[in-house]
């Protein structure tokens, strides 16, 4: 079954992101993933990558962050594991306000809601120092 | 005029009488500012109404949302809009699920798109 997992270790440095996204295309190749499967791994990914680095590190620390994806019965599992601060992901946001005016439309939040929306299942947990948070992503059709 | 990162290519071109803009790639944390700028800059042009050839983007991530709205908001004192077209299902499922379709014009085709485009409110 290993070819049914993958895992990158990148620095925590947005410019990283195309590293992980180059592991988990391959997976996706790899496994067979639908398009829409693929594109939800890779959107849910870089908002977890890139809200663990842009506000993990605000003493600019270095750190390694790993990046794993497995291909289970009927999800992929995504985890992301890093020494940021600590930060609940599972936690679910608030949705868009529902507005119809382009004024009163902001999107604060709106990553990790979007991860929250097309997630089976978001968990943190923080051991060690080490902030591990695992996503499922339902592979069967709606 | 062409942009060009490892993420995102843009190009546009006028037709049907407006301004129709080709990215082709992922809209997300890395490229949406050079996306917003190759936009902004069409706007400081007074290009008009924008048209966006989606075909090409494979995601929209919350930061290329994000650029969408600042450039809707940019036009939309002039009465100028923002119309999306050829978006795919996953894309128009994160338009969806972010509220984005009741602020943003989504066409199937380029002569939807002018269609919508050329109707007032």
């Amino acid at each position: 079954m290993a070819a049914d997992v993958e895992t990158v270790i990148v620095r925590n440095d947005i410019a990283e992101l195309p590293a992980v996204y180059a592991a988990l295309e391959a997976f996706a190749g790899t496994v067979g993933l639908t398009d829409a499967v693929r594109r939800t791994l890779l959107l849910v990914v870089e908002e977890l990558f890139s809200n663990t680095v842009s506000y993990g590190y605000p003493d600019g620390g270095k750190d390694e962050i790993e990046v794993s994806a497995a291909l289970g019965p009927d999800h992929v599992e995504l985890t992301l594991a890093d020494r940021a601060l600590p930060f609940d992901s599972s936690a679910p946001p608030a949705g868009p306000a529902e507005v119809d005016d382009l004024d009163a439309m902001g999107i604060g939040g709106l990553g990790l809601f979007l991860v929250h929306q097309f997630a089976d299942t978001v968990v943190t947990e923080r051991t060690g120092g080490v902030n591990r948070t695992r996503v499922l992503l339902p592979t069967r059709p709606d | 005029m062409t942009a060009d990162t490892s993420e995102i290519t843009i190009e546009h071109r006028t037709e049907e009488g407006f301004a129709v803009v080709s990215p082709a790639g992922k809209l997300d944390t890395l490229s949406a500012r050079t996306f917003e700028a190759y936009l902004k800059s069409l706007v400081e042009q007074k290009s008009g109404t924008l048209l966006i050839d989606m075909e090409k983007v494979d995601y929209v991530t919350s930061f290329g949302l994000r650029s969408l709205l600042i450039i809707a908001k940019l036009l939309a004192p002039s009465g100028d809009k923002l119309v999306l077209f050829q978006v795919n299902p996953s894309v128009y499922e994160v338009l969806k699920i972010s509220g984005f379709l009741k602020i943003l014009k989504v066409a199937d085709t380029l002569a939807e798109a002018g269609e919508m485009a050329g109707r007032t409110g």
